[in-house]
Protein backbone atom coordinates (compact mmCIF):
# COMPACT_ATOMS: atom_id res chain seq x y z
CA UNK A 1 0.00 0.00 0.00
CA UNK A 2 1.13 3.30 -0.80
CA UNK A 3 1.65 5.89 1.69
CA UNK A 4 1.31 9.65 0.84
CA UNK A 5 3.26 12.11 2.82
CA UNK A 6 1.86 15.52 3.69
CA UNK A 7 5.07 16.86 1.38
CA UNK A 8 3.56 15.10 -1.37
CA UNK A 9 0.30 17.01 -1.21
CA UNK A 10 1.53 20.15 -0.85
CA UNK A 11 4.01 19.56 -3.98
CA UNK A 12 0.73 18.29 -5.92
CA UNK A 13 -0.82 21.72 -4.46
CA UNK A 14 2.19 23.57 -5.84
CA UNK A 15 2.42 22.42 -9.19
CA UNK A 16 -1.67 23.09 -9.97
CA UNK A 17 -0.60 27.19 -8.43
CA UNK A 18 2.27 26.92 -10.60
CA UNK A 19 4.77 27.92 -7.29
CA UNK A 20 8.38 26.63 -7.29
CA UNK A 21 8.82 23.59 -5.15
CA UNK A 22 10.99 24.89 -2.16
CA UNK A 23 14.58 24.75 -2.27
CA UNK A 24 16.16 21.57 -0.51
CA UNK A 25 13.23 19.32 -2.29
CA UNK A 26 15.50 18.11 -5.47
CA UNK A 27 18.40 18.56 -3.56
CA UNK A 28 18.08 15.23 -1.82
CA UNK A 29 17.72 16.29 1.18
CA UNK A 30 15.81 13.66 3.53
CA UNK A 31 11.54 14.93 3.73
CA UNK A 32 11.62 14.96 7.40
CA UNK A 33 13.79 18.22 7.01
CA UNK A 34 11.76 19.53 4.05
CA UNK A 35 8.77 19.29 5.93
CA UNK A 36 9.67 21.23 8.44
CA UNK A 37 10.65 23.92 6.52
CA UNK A 38 7.83 24.16 3.64
CA UNK A 39 5.34 24.53 6.99
CA UNK A 40 7.08 27.55 8.05
CA UNK A 41 7.92 29.04 4.44
CA UNK A 42 4.32 28.43 2.61
CA UNK A 43 1.65 30.40 4.57
CA UNK A 44 -1.72 28.79 3.52
CA UNK A 45 -4.69 30.66 3.61
CA UNK A 46 -6.44 27.23 5.01
CA UNK A 47 -9.81 29.46 6.60
CA UNK A 48 -10.69 30.68 3.30
CA UNK A 49 -10.29 27.47 1.36
CA UNK A 50 -12.37 25.62 3.95
CA UNK A 51 -14.99 28.12 3.67
CA UNK A 52 -14.89 28.14 -0.23
CA UNK A 53 -15.35 24.26 -0.18
CA UNK A 54 -18.44 24.10 2.17
CA UNK A 55 -19.95 27.13 0.30
CA UNK A 56 -19.76 24.81 -2.92
CA UNK A 57 -20.92 22.21 -1.29
CA UNK A 58 -23.69 24.05 0.01
CA UNK A 59 -24.76 25.57 -3.00
CA UNK A 60 -24.54 21.80 -5.32
CA UNK A 61 -28.48 21.18 -5.96
CA UNK A 62 -29.81 18.21 -3.99
CA UNK A 63 -30.52 14.72 -5.60
CA UNK A 64 -34.64 13.55 -3.92
CA UNK A 65 -35.71 11.46 -2.89
CA UNK A 66 -32.39 10.90 -0.92
CA UNK A 67 -32.88 14.42 0.64
CA UNK A 68 -29.66 15.51 3.23
CA UNK A 69 -30.71 18.74 5.59
CA UNK A 70 -26.93 19.97 5.43
CA UNK A 71 -28.11 23.53 6.96
CA UNK A 72 -25.42 24.28 9.91
CA UNK A 73 -28.56 24.84 12.36
CA UNK A 74 -29.63 21.15 11.41
CA UNK A 75 -33.31 22.18 11.73
CA UNK A 76 -35.96 19.36 11.31
CA UNK A 77 -38.26 19.69 8.70
CA UNK A 78 -41.96 20.27 9.83
CA UNK A 79 -44.07 17.20 9.88
CA UNK A 80 -46.79 18.09 7.27
CA UNK A 81 -44.04 18.03 4.11
CA UNK A 82 -42.48 14.75 5.71
CA UNK A 83 -46.08 13.62 5.55
CA UNK A 84 -47.07 14.78 2.01
CA UNK A 85 -43.68 13.44 0.57
CA UNK A 86 -44.57 10.10 2.35
CA UNK A 87 -47.79 9.96 0.26
CA UNK A 88 -46.55 10.95 -2.81
CA UNK A 89 -43.95 8.26 -2.63
CA UNK A 90 -46.87 5.72 -1.64
CA UNK A 91 -49.10 6.82 -4.67
CA UNK A 92 -45.94 6.10 -7.07
CA UNK A 93 -45.55 2.72 -5.65
CA UNK A 94 -49.23 1.96 -5.96
CA UNK A 95 -49.06 3.02 -9.73
CA UNK A 96 -46.25 0.82 -9.94
CA UNK A 97 -47.06 -2.13 -8.56
CA UNK A 98 -50.63 -1.70 -10.70
CA UNK A 99 -48.94 -1.30 -13.83
CA UNK A 100 -46.35 -4.01 -12.86
CA UNK A 101 -49.44 -6.37 -12.06
CA UNK A 102 -51.57 -5.57 -15.21
CA UNK A 103 -48.30 -6.25 -17.83
CA UNK A 104 -47.96 -9.37 -15.76
CA UNK A 105 -51.24 -10.96 -16.81
CA UNK A 106 -50.81 -9.23 -20.18
CA UNK A 107 -47.74 -11.43 -20.58
CA UNK A 108 -49.74 -14.53 -19.11
CA UNK A 109 -52.30 -14.26 -20.98
CA UNK A 110 -49.61 -14.21 -24.35
CA UNK A 111 -47.60 -17.22 -23.35
CA UNK A 112 -50.69 -18.96 -22.64
CA UNK A 113 -52.18 -18.26 -26.56
CA UNK A 114 -48.50 -19.07 -28.05
CA UNK A 115 -48.67 -22.49 -25.93
CA UNK A 116 -52.05 -23.62 -27.32
CA UNK A 117 -51.36 -22.58 -30.88
CA UNK A 118 -48.29 -24.28 -30.88
CA UNK A 119 -49.92 -27.53 -29.17
CA UNK A 120 -52.48 -27.39 -31.95
CA UNK A 121 -50.33 -26.44 -35.12
CA UNK A 122 -47.79 -29.45 -33.76
CA UNK A 123 -50.52 -31.79 -33.23
CA UNK A 124 -49.33 -34.75 -35.44
CA UNK A 125 -45.89 -34.30 -34.77
CA UNK A 126 -46.34 -34.41 -31.38
CA UNK A 127 -48.61 -37.27 -31.50
CA UNK A 128 -45.83 -39.26 -33.56
CA UNK A 129 -43.46 -38.37 -31.07
CA UNK A 130 -45.72 -39.57 -28.35
CA UNK A 131 -46.25 -43.16 -30.51
CA UNK A 132 -42.26 -44.10 -30.79
CA UNK A 133 -42.17 -42.96 -26.81
CA UNK A 134 -45.32 -45.31 -26.01
CA UNK A 135 -44.07 -48.45 -29.01
CA UNK A 136 -40.07 -47.74 -27.35
CA UNK A 137 -41.38 -47.78 -23.31
CA UNK A 138 -44.36 -50.75 -24.13
CA UNK A 139 -41.93 -52.71 -26.70
CA UNK A 140 -44.90 -53.46 -28.77
CA UNK A 141 -44.50 -52.88 -32.75
CA UNK A 142 -47.28 -51.87 -34.99
CA UNK A 143 -46.72 -53.03 -38.67
CA UNK A 144 -47.84 -51.37 -41.52
CA UNK A 145 -51.22 -53.39 -42.36
CA UNK A 146 -53.89 -53.90 -40.82
CA UNK A 147 -56.70 -57.28 -40.36
CA UNK A 148 -59.25 -55.35 -38.64
CA UNK A 149 -60.06 -52.05 -38.06
CA UNK A 150 -58.30 -50.98 -34.76
CA UNK A 151 -61.96 -49.41 -33.47
CA UNK A 152 -63.71 -52.63 -33.88
CA UNK A 153 -60.18 -54.32 -32.14
CA UNK A 154 -60.85 -52.79 -29.37
CA UNK A 155 -64.82 -53.21 -29.57
CA UNK A 156 -65.36 -55.80 -26.08
CA UNK A 157 -61.61 -56.54 -25.67
CA UNK A 158 -62.86 -57.13 -21.96
CA UNK A 159 -65.86 -58.59 -22.80
CA UNK A 160 -65.14 -61.72 -21.25
CA UNK A 161 -64.64 -59.33 -17.70
CA UNK A 162 -67.49 -57.49 -18.01
CA UNK A 163 -71.24 -58.04 -16.82
CA UNK A 164 -75.03 -56.42 -15.90
CA UNK A 165 -73.13 -54.14 -12.98
CA UNK A 166 -69.94 -52.58 -14.18
CA UNK A 167 -70.05 -49.11 -14.32
CA UNK A 168 -67.27 -47.01 -16.75
CA UNK A 169 -67.59 -44.36 -14.70
CA UNK A 170 -66.94 -45.90 -10.75
CA UNK A 171 -64.09 -48.19 -12.39
CA UNK A 172 -61.98 -44.74 -13.53
CA UNK A 173 -63.12 -42.71 -10.31
CA UNK A 174 -61.35 -45.86 -8.69
CA UNK A 175 -57.68 -45.58 -10.55
CA UNK A 176 -58.43 -42.01 -10.23
CA UNK A 177 -58.40 -42.44 -6.09
CA UNK A 178 -61.78 -40.69 -5.69
CA UNK B 1 -61.48 -27.04 -43.41
CA UNK B 2 -59.64 -27.90 -40.23
CA UNK B 3 -61.15 -31.45 -38.92
CA UNK B 4 -62.80 -30.84 -35.66
CA UNK B 5 -61.10 -32.82 -32.51
CA UNK B 6 -62.72 -34.12 -29.94
CA UNK B 7 -61.09 -35.46 -26.11
CA UNK B 8 -62.62 -38.73 -25.44
CA UNK B 9 -62.28 -39.17 -21.21
CA UNK B 10 -61.23 -42.52 -19.85
CA UNK B 11 -64.65 -43.91 -18.99
CA UNK B 12 -65.60 -43.73 -23.16
CA UNK B 13 -62.85 -46.12 -23.55
CA UNK B 14 -63.81 -48.47 -20.66
CA UNK B 15 -67.04 -48.63 -21.53
CA UNK B 16 -66.33 -49.38 -25.11
CA UNK B 17 -63.55 -52.31 -24.39
CA UNK B 18 -66.30 -53.31 -21.57
CA UNK B 19 -69.14 -53.05 -23.86
CA UNK B 20 -71.14 -51.60 -20.89
CA UNK B 21 -74.59 -52.34 -20.57
CA UNK B 22 -75.60 -49.50 -18.03
CA UNK B 23 -77.53 -47.14 -19.44
CA UNK B 24 -76.69 -47.94 -23.24
CA UNK B 25 -73.53 -46.58 -22.89
CA UNK B 26 -72.00 -49.24 -25.36
CA UNK B 27 -74.26 -48.24 -27.97
CA UNK B 28 -73.67 -44.62 -27.02
CA UNK B 29 -69.85 -44.64 -27.90
CA UNK B 30 -70.48 -46.60 -31.19
CA UNK B 31 -72.93 -43.91 -32.42
CA UNK B 32 -70.23 -41.40 -30.78
CA UNK B 33 -67.35 -43.09 -32.89
CA UNK B 34 -69.62 -43.56 -35.99
CA UNK B 35 -70.58 -39.64 -35.97
CA UNK B 36 -66.02 -39.29 -35.47
CA UNK B 37 -65.41 -41.22 -38.46
CA UNK B 38 -68.47 -39.61 -41.26
CA UNK B 39 -67.03 -36.21 -39.94
CA UNK B 40 -63.41 -37.10 -40.31
CA UNK B 41 -62.67 -35.41 -36.76
CA UNK B 42 -59.71 -36.04 -34.74
CA UNK B 43 -59.93 -37.83 -31.54
CA UNK B 44 -57.43 -36.75 -28.94
CA UNK B 45 -56.01 -39.12 -26.18
CA UNK B 46 -53.84 -37.96 -23.44
CA UNK B 47 -51.12 -39.89 -22.20
CA UNK B 48 -53.43 -39.50 -19.06
CA UNK B 49 -56.46 -41.50 -20.93
CA UNK B 50 -54.40 -44.10 -21.38
CA UNK B 51 -52.39 -45.12 -18.34
CA UNK B 52 -56.32 -44.74 -16.87
CA UNK B 53 -57.59 -47.61 -18.86
CA UNK B 54 -54.26 -49.81 -18.99
CA UNK B 55 -55.07 -49.61 -14.54
CA UNK B 56 -58.74 -50.33 -15.23
CA UNK B 57 -57.59 -52.94 -17.47
CA UNK B 58 -55.50 -54.29 -14.89
CA UNK B 59 -57.74 -54.17 -12.15
CA UNK B 60 -60.42 -55.46 -13.80
CA UNK B 61 -59.35 -58.29 -14.91
CA UNK B 62 -57.40 -59.38 -11.29
CA UNK B 63 -60.50 -58.46 -9.66
CA UNK B 64 -62.75 -60.79 -12.05
CA UNK B 65 -60.65 -63.79 -11.38
CA UNK B 66 -62.81 -66.39 -9.06
CA UNK B 67 -61.00 -67.28 -5.97
CA UNK B 68 -59.61 -70.15 -5.79
CA UNK B 69 -56.50 -70.13 -4.33
CA UNK B 70 -53.29 -67.92 -4.38
CA UNK B 71 -49.90 -68.94 -5.33
CA UNK B 72 -47.15 -68.01 -7.92
CA UNK B 73 -48.76 -70.06 -10.80
CA UNK B 74 -51.81 -68.07 -9.67
CA UNK B 75 -49.96 -64.76 -10.27
CA UNK B 76 -48.46 -64.96 -13.34
CA UNK B 77 -51.97 -66.35 -15.08
CA UNK B 78 -52.97 -63.48 -14.08
CA UNK B 79 -50.44 -60.95 -15.02
CA UNK B 80 -50.15 -63.16 -18.01
CA UNK B 81 -53.66 -62.36 -19.30
CA UNK B 82 -53.11 -58.64 -18.30
CA UNK B 83 -49.91 -58.57 -20.49
CA UNK B 84 -52.09 -59.99 -23.30
CA UNK B 85 -55.17 -57.59 -23.12
CA UNK B 86 -52.40 -54.59 -22.68
CA UNK B 87 -50.88 -55.64 -25.75
CA UNK B 88 -53.93 -56.04 -27.82
CA UNK B 89 -55.04 -52.46 -26.39
CA UNK B 90 -51.69 -50.41 -27.46
CA UNK B 91 -51.70 -52.06 -30.90
CA UNK B 92 -54.96 -51.28 -31.50
CA UNK B 93 -54.53 -47.66 -30.29
CA UNK B 94 -51.55 -47.48 -31.57
CA UNK B 95 -52.69 -48.39 -35.37
CA UNK B 96 -55.08 -45.31 -34.77
CA UNK B 97 -52.38 -43.07 -33.76
CA UNK B 98 -50.08 -44.48 -37.19
CA UNK B 99 -53.26 -43.67 -39.06
CA UNK B 100 -53.43 -40.03 -37.63
CA UNK B 101 -57.47 -40.66 -36.39
CA UNK B 102 -56.00 -40.65 -33.24
CA UNK B 103 -53.81 -38.24 -31.86
CA UNK B 104 -51.68 -39.41 -28.73
CA UNK B 105 -51.13 -35.82 -27.00
CA UNK B 106 -49.57 -34.75 -23.69
CA UNK B 107 -49.22 -31.22 -22.24
CA UNK B 108 -46.73 -28.92 -23.54
CA UNK B 109 -46.60 -26.77 -20.88
CA UNK B 110 -44.21 -26.23 -18.10
CA UNK B 111 -44.70 -28.59 -14.83
CA UNK B 112 -45.49 -25.12 -12.47
CA UNK B 113 -47.36 -23.84 -15.18
CA UNK B 114 -49.67 -26.61 -14.96
CA UNK B 115 -50.07 -27.34 -11.94
CA UNK B 116 -50.62 -23.57 -11.18
CA UNK B 117 -53.27 -23.61 -13.54
CA UNK B 118 -54.76 -27.28 -11.93
CA UNK B 119 -54.78 -25.73 -8.67
CA UNK B 120 -56.56 -22.31 -9.45
CA UNK B 121 -59.49 -24.03 -10.80
CA UNK B 122 -59.68 -26.42 -8.38
CA UNK B 123 -59.87 -23.80 -5.57
CA UNK B 124 -62.16 -22.02 -7.15
CA UNK B 125 -64.66 -25.22 -6.89
CA UNK B 126 -66.39 -26.46 -3.88
CA UNK B 127 -68.24 -29.49 -5.22
CA UNK B 128 -71.67 -31.03 -3.08
CA UNK B 129 -72.05 -32.46 -0.20
CA UNK B 130 -74.81 -35.39 -0.18
CA UNK B 131 -75.82 -38.68 2.04
CA UNK B 132 -74.90 -42.07 1.08
CA UNK B 133 -77.51 -44.92 1.86
CA UNK B 134 -75.25 -48.15 0.76
CA UNK B 135 -72.16 -49.73 0.72
CA UNK B 136 -70.54 -50.34 -2.20
CA UNK B 137 -72.13 -53.68 -2.72
CA UNK B 138 -75.73 -52.31 -2.65
CA UNK B 139 -76.64 -53.20 1.03
CA UNK B 140 -78.68 -50.66 2.95
CA UNK B 141 -76.85 -49.03 5.91
CA UNK B 142 -77.88 -48.45 9.16
CA UNK B 143 -77.23 -44.94 9.62
CA UNK B 144 -76.32 -42.60 5.77
CA UNK B 145 -72.83 -41.11 5.66
CA UNK B 146 -72.34 -37.97 4.23
CA UNK B 147 -70.38 -38.28 1.02
CA UNK B 148 -68.28 -34.98 -0.91
CA UNK B 149 -68.61 -34.85 -4.87
CA UNK B 150 -67.24 -32.39 -7.11
CA UNK B 151 -64.31 -32.20 -9.45
CA UNK B 152 -61.17 -33.95 -8.68
CA UNK B 153 -57.80 -32.88 -10.28
CA UNK B 154 -58.09 -35.43 -12.17
CA UNK B 155 -60.66 -34.04 -14.64
CA UNK B 156 -59.77 -30.61 -14.30
CA UNK B 157 -56.02 -31.93 -16.13
CA UNK B 158 -57.96 -33.66 -18.90
CA UNK B 159 -60.16 -30.91 -19.49
CA UNK B 160 -56.95 -28.87 -19.32
CA UNK B 161 -55.06 -30.88 -21.97
CA UNK B 162 -58.32 -30.84 -24.31
CA UNK B 163 -58.41 -27.25 -24.23
CA UNK B 164 -54.80 -27.08 -24.60
CA UNK B 165 -54.76 -28.74 -27.82
CA UNK B 166 -57.90 -27.16 -28.96
CA UNK B 167 -60.49 -29.81 -28.54
CA UNK B 168 -64.29 -28.41 -28.88
CA UNK B 169 -66.26 -31.18 -27.38
CA UNK B 170 -65.06 -33.48 -24.59
CA UNK B 171 -67.14 -36.57 -24.16
CA UNK B 172 -67.19 -38.31 -21.28
CA UNK B 173 -69.86 -40.50 -18.53
CA UNK B 174 -68.57 -38.50 -15.49
CA UNK B 175 -71.04 -36.63 -14.20
CA UNK B 176 -68.28 -34.78 -11.99
CA UNK B 177 -67.32 -32.83 -15.10
CA UNK B 178 -70.37 -31.07 -14.67
CA UNK B 179 -68.73 -28.73 -12.65
CA UNK B 180 -66.31 -27.44 -15.51
CA UNK B 181 -68.63 -26.11 -17.57
CA UNK B 182 -68.84 -22.32 -17.77
CA UNK B 183 -65.74 -22.55 -16.42
CA UNK B 184 -63.77 -18.92 -18.01
CA UNK B 185 -60.79 -21.53 -18.39
CA UNK B 186 -62.54 -23.95 -20.83
CA UNK B 187 -64.67 -21.47 -22.95
CA UNK B 188 -65.01 -22.36 -26.12
CA UNK B 189 -65.19 -26.06 -25.58
CA UNK B 190 -68.45 -27.95 -25.06
CA UNK B 191 -68.62 -31.00 -22.15
CA UNK B 192 -70.53 -33.76 -23.42
CA UNK B 193 -71.55 -35.93 -20.10
CA UNK B 194 -73.98 -38.38 -21.13
CA UNK B 195 -75.37 -40.19 -19.30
Amino acid sequence: MAVIRPAKKWDAQDQREQRAPPSGIESGQPPEETWGKREMLIRYPLNEIVAEKTREWLSTPELRPWHINRSIENAPLPVSVLSREIDELRQIVQELKESNSELQSRVSALEEKLAKEMAADNLWEISDNNLLILEEASGIVTPPGRKQDPLDALKGLLMEYSDETVDSVELVRSVRGK
Amino acid sequence: MEAKRVYLDSSIWVSHILQEKRNNRAQTVQQLFHQIEEDEDVILVSHLVLLEVLEVIRKRITESEPYTDLDDNKKKEIKDRVQKKTSLFLKALSHLIREHRVALIDSQKPVDQWFGMTYSIFISSSGDISTHNHYPGGRRRALPKYRYRGVGHYDIQHALTAQEFSARDLHTFDQGFVELEGHQEFEGMKFLIHR
